[in-house]
């Protein structure tokens, strides 16, 4: 025990000032693991994982040609990022087509929550402050976790680096100046402190601001020889600022803590869709958000045997929506939600025996929502979440067990509360290694979860419905990883195969209704999900002073609709789920610069689940190329990246009527002080 | 050219429309689909009745272009089709004969903002027009320009045109937050101003109008407690009397002399309710009588000439079907997939 508090203090204080020079696949891995070994390597946990799991580490996340968190996000396989194009442009992400409800995303160990509409806009986040970002299908082998981390479906992770200092040193940080194609400017500025050998600091500041006036061809018709016309997206500006603070603390060995405060303001035009002889003036809305959150983790040991943990977290969302152009008596629509939500987590980790670990977590959330309309529900939901989990650890094995028990209480101002819920879900994985030495693995897991409706599905005025039921989701995994090492030449080499079946049922959906303004929700019946995931990773040294790095991921999925076998979409493929998509990567390290390669590439696809040649989407290929040097400067190490984006230049659709940008390119700019 | 085979449902007693009784004037149907809101999809089809042969992308094939996004409502007016696209913002003036688009009125105020058309009326070589920017604008026929605008209540929906008077029914559906519409507008054809408003209760959707000049009206109410329901204005009197037994009016159409009504009570299947105008009276609670359940009809159309009844079926999610039904109710044929959201059929 002794040598492992020890090695967190180092991993945390010392030894992570060599992250930025360590290699990728041997980047520390500073989050708190106490049933695991504490420093490993990011690609063995890859491969051992007993659920699928992918990593893009920071140096990975450079040579991406990502500037949102959607954009690397796309580099992971089994993921649909619904892209509505631009960088204001709403962006959630799916796993599996399990939908954009059932992914979590987590900031620093603690989820992100939006209980209005229960999905996150991924493209707000930045990757100018990310250290690695991680997907879990299914969930985390790490079981001492809050309550809350085992209900998802599956999660991304986004994790801050942690300040670290040169010997002597108590003061750092990096300036970056992005700008680029449609008015992109982006600025950002951290710097980090260390205030005693126990507390360090890290404060970071960013704006971000684009016209988003990118120019398009907007299609008439998909056949050849239809018309076309050269357009120019309006109101598809964004202006963001970020301002973050935290505080890592250490007060002994036994005990160490963070405490962030984070702050997002937005406005972006909602351009819509590209409407047809409307184009000009079509959309004046506007849209406002504002976040704050302070969220804290402290955890404790005990003895050997027992490790405690605690999270907290506070959020505060505001969001104005204005239509002042809208048609309607008074000549606009005004809407302004708030939403707080307070949460509280205590988990114990039990290492009962050398290879069996035990935990239970407990946590509580507080969740209200507010709007400016008359006679709005004004929702309260109160959570209660408990996790037990075991896990098992052998040279051969490796299992995790949980049960997750969650319960409701709601209660609104107006009207009537949804029904309270009490659900137990179950999850089971395990990992087996037949060979002492080949690192071959296979793996297996099985997941139950559910969502429960928003408090816009519920409560939205006139379009919510009371009366809908949690949406269920199963996924059963099955895979085979592998990885090698061929000499000094190719230190690594790894390779994952996943198949997967996935059940939903009860789907929520919102649909129109025969008057234009009045859209309702209800469940909607089962839909089938079968699908392959294949990855690989490498990286060769081509010579003592030239490496490569490369990646690829491909996914194949079938997922249909089973709802209602006399309907016209049974058996049809879900709307916007390519069959098959993936993506590629290449760095090339060389000491003049850093050459990067990136395909995002989609197969066909349908805009509507009745799958038929006039809601066929064609398939799309993204391709991308950067130049990045860096030099040693006195004041410190200068970096220059230049981007060019969307090479082939086409307008494609992730989403009807919502054109991607075509060509553009982006530079960047940054000093390491 | 993409002509789809014409699918048609296994219906026991069922046939090809081609071999299917028709009156010689009917060799072709058009079916407008609104589309799903912002997605461009609103599409004409084309029915041809000899050959079965279905086109459900007519008006692009033709003209190379689509129609835009939610086309409400189309009429027919001598050898020209009007078409109103709502979010387009356009009146497509479409040659009858041939599905070729004789112009595109764009539907914009000065400021070039939608003005979002949404249902039409014909009468004495004009074509009247609702739209949301509160005003009903007049069409000339001839020259295809528009020549004249009055303004209505809030959020015109539906329109009628009988001996010189033009009905309208405000609905204030986009204020519907602070309280709807419950007038009907009534316009005076030759001077083209607005005589007089009709109180005719909440929300007034569909106004249609009978030989005897008796106005029909469908008040959809809020939702919530103000139920909808289905109004007469008196041709002499003026006074509004509600009709008994249709509890929940979605829309109607009127055809010699009877109402075919949309009936939609919550948690039952849609059904069609006929009323007779002359003898004031429900010919039928449910006009389908040997035919498939419709849960949700999206619109129906009369062919004037035989009676069928063309009702259009949605999900909202996927292509809706076209049923066509004898005067009797009894189905004679299905469209299946037609296009999103079908709605009004002409027959020619």
């Amino acid at each position: 025990m002794k040598s492992i508090t020890n090695k967190l203090f180092l991993s945390l204080f010392l030894l992570c000032s060599s992250v930025a020079v360590l290699d990728a696949q041997t980047v520390a891995d500073t989050l708190l693991l106490p049933e695991l070994v504490i420093t490993e390597r990011y690609s063995d946990r890859e491969i051992r994982s007993t659920a699928p799991m992918q990593i893009l580490s920071r140096k990975t996340i450079s040579g991406l040609h990502a500037m949102q968190l959607s954009d690397a996000v796309k580099h992971f396989s089994g993921v649909t990022v619904k892209d509505y194009g631009g960088i204001g442009g709403l962006k959630t992400v799916s796993v599996r087509s399990l939908g954009a409800h059932h992914t979590a995303l987590n900031y620093n160990g603690v989820a992100i929550t939006d209980v209005q509409s229960g999905q996150i806009d991924i493209g707000r986040f930045s990757l100018d402050q990310v250290e690695h970002i991680t997907l879990h299908i299914g969930q985390h082998d790490q079981i001492f976790q809050p309550a809350r981390a085992f209900s998802s479906a599956s999660a991304i992770n986004i994790t801050s680096p942690t300040p670290s200092f040169e010997e002597g040193g108590k003061i750092n940080g990096k300036a970056t100046i992005k700008a680029g194609s449609f008015g992109l400017f982006n600025p950002s500025l951290q710097q980090n402190l260390k205030l005693s050998d126990k507390l360090l600091a890290a404060f970071s500041g960013e704006f971000m601001s684009a016209n988003g006036a990118y120019p398009y061809l907007l299609k008439y018709g998909s056949a050849e020889g239809d018309s076309t016309s050269r357009e120019k997206r309006e109101n598809s500006d964004v202006k963001n600022m970020r301002l973050e603070t935290a505080f890592f603390f250490q007060p002994s060995r036994e005990t160490t803590g963070n405490l962030r405060f984070y702050y997002f303001q937005s406005e972006r035009g909602l351009p819509g869709a590209t409407i047809f002889y409307n184009t000009k003036n079509y959309s004046k809305q506007r849209l406002w958000d504002h976040t704050f959150f302070v969220q804290g983790h402290m955890d404790h040991h005990i003895s050997p045997k027992w490790v405690l943990q605690a999270n907290a977290k506070y959020n505060h969302g505001y969001l104005r929506y204005l239509d002042p152009a809208y048609l309607g008596e008074g000549g606009e629509m005004e809407d302004i939600f708030t939403q707080h939500e307070s949460y509280g987590s205590v988990s114990a980790l039990f290492k009962a025996f050398e290879r069996l670990s035990f935990a239970a977590s407990t946590d509580l959330s507080l969740a209200t929502m507010h709007a400016n309309r008359t006679a709005f529900a004004t929702p309260v939901r109160l959570t209660f979440q408990s996790a037990l989990a075991a896990k098992w650890i052998s040279n051969r094995w490796l299992a995790t067990a949980s049960l997750l028990y969650t319960q409701t209480d709601e209660r609104v101002k107006n009207g009537d509360a949804a029904a309270d819920r009490k659900k137990f879900t179950p999850y089971f994985s395990t990992s087996f290694k037949p060979f002492d030495e080949i690192d071959l693995r296979w793996r297996a897991f099985y997941k139950h979860n559910f969502r429960l409706p928003t408090f816009n599905d519920l409560y939205y005025p006139v379009v919510g419905t009371r009366l809908l039921l949690p949406e269920e989701a199963q996924q059963f995994n099955t895979g085979i990883t592998y990885g090698t090492s061929i000499g000094q030449a190719m230190p690594l080499l790894t390779l994952t195969a996943d198949f997967y079946h996935n059940r939903v049922k009860d789907k929520i959906i919102a649909y129109p209704t025969s008057n234009l303004h009045q859209w309702a929700m209800m469940n909607v019946g089962l839909v089938e999900i079968n699908g392959l995931d294949l990855s690989i990773e490498g990286l060769v040294h081509l010579s003592d002073r030239i490496q490569w790095l490369f990646g690829a991921t491909h996914g194949y999925q079938r997922a249909v609709d089973k709802s209602n076998s006399s309907s016209s979409s049974y058996n049809h493929q879900l709307p916007y789920t390519p069959r098959h998509s993936g993506s590629v990567r290449s760095t090339l390290e060389m000491p003049w610069f850093r050459a990067a390669y990136t395909l995002i590439w989609s197969g066909e696809r349908y805009a509507n689940g009745y799958n038929s040649e006039v809601s066929r989407m064609p398939g799309y290929a993204d391709h991308a190329v950067s130049l990045a040097k860096e030099w040693q400067t006195s004041m410190g190490r200068l970096m220059l990246a230049v981007e060019l984006l969307n090479l082939c230049g086409k307008n494609y659709e992730i989403v009807r009527n919502y054109p991607m940008p075509g060509r553009s390119f982006r530079t960047t700019i940054s000093i390491n002080f | 050219m993409v002509l789809a085979t014409l699918f048609l449902v296994a219906c026991s007693d069922s046939d090809k429309p081609g071999e299917i009784e028709t009156p010689i004037e009917a060799k072709e149907l058009l079916i407008l689909s609104e589309g799903a809101m912002g997605s461009n999809n609103s599409t004409l089809a084309r029915l041809d009745l000899l050959s079965g042969v279905l086109n459900p992308d007519y008006f692009r094939t033709v003209n190379k272009r689509g129609l835009g996004d939610v086309g409400n409502d189309m009429i027919q007016y001598g050898a020209k089709i009007f078409i109103v696209v709502n979010k387009s913002s356009t009146i497509e003036v479409v040659e009858a004969s041939s599905g070729k688009s004789l112009k595109q009125i764009p539907m914009k105020s000065d400021n070039g903002q939608a003005r979002e058309p949404r249902r039409l009326a014909a009468g004495n070589g004009k074509i009247y027009v609702t739209s949301f920017d509160d005003t009903v604008t007049r069409i000339d026929t001839a020259s295809l320009q528009p020549d004249g605008k009055v303004t209505v209540g809030m959020d015109p929906e539906g329109i009628a045109f009988k001996n010189n008077k033009i009905y309208v029914a405000n609905s204030g559906g986009l204020n519907w937050a602070n309280g709807y519409d419950h007038t009907v507008s009534v316009i005076n054809a030759v001077t083209f101003t607005e005589d007089y408003k009709v109180e005719v209760g909440t929300n007034p959707g569909t106004v249609q109008a009978d030989s005897e000049g008796d106005v029909y009206v469908s008040v959809t109410g809020n939702y919530n407690d103000i139920p909808a329901a289905f109004k007469k204005i008196d041709a002499a009197t003026g006074e509004v009397t509600p009709i008994d037994g249709i509890m929940s009016p979605i829309k109607f159409i009127i055809s010699n002399n009877k109402a075919y009504i949309i009936n939609g009570t919550y948690g039952e299947p849609n059904r069609i309710i006929v009323f007779d105008c002359l003898t004031e009276k429900i010919l039928t609670d449910n006009f389908i009588t040997d035919g498939p359940t419709i849960e949700t009809i999206n619109n129906i159309s009369v062919d004037g000439l035989t009676g069928d009844l063309f009702v259009a079926e949605t999900d909202y999610i996927t292509p809706g079907n076209i049923h066509c039904f004898d005067k009797n109710g009894k189905l004679k044929y299905t469209l299946t997939a037609v296009g999103m959201n079908p709605s009004v059929v002409v027959v020619m």
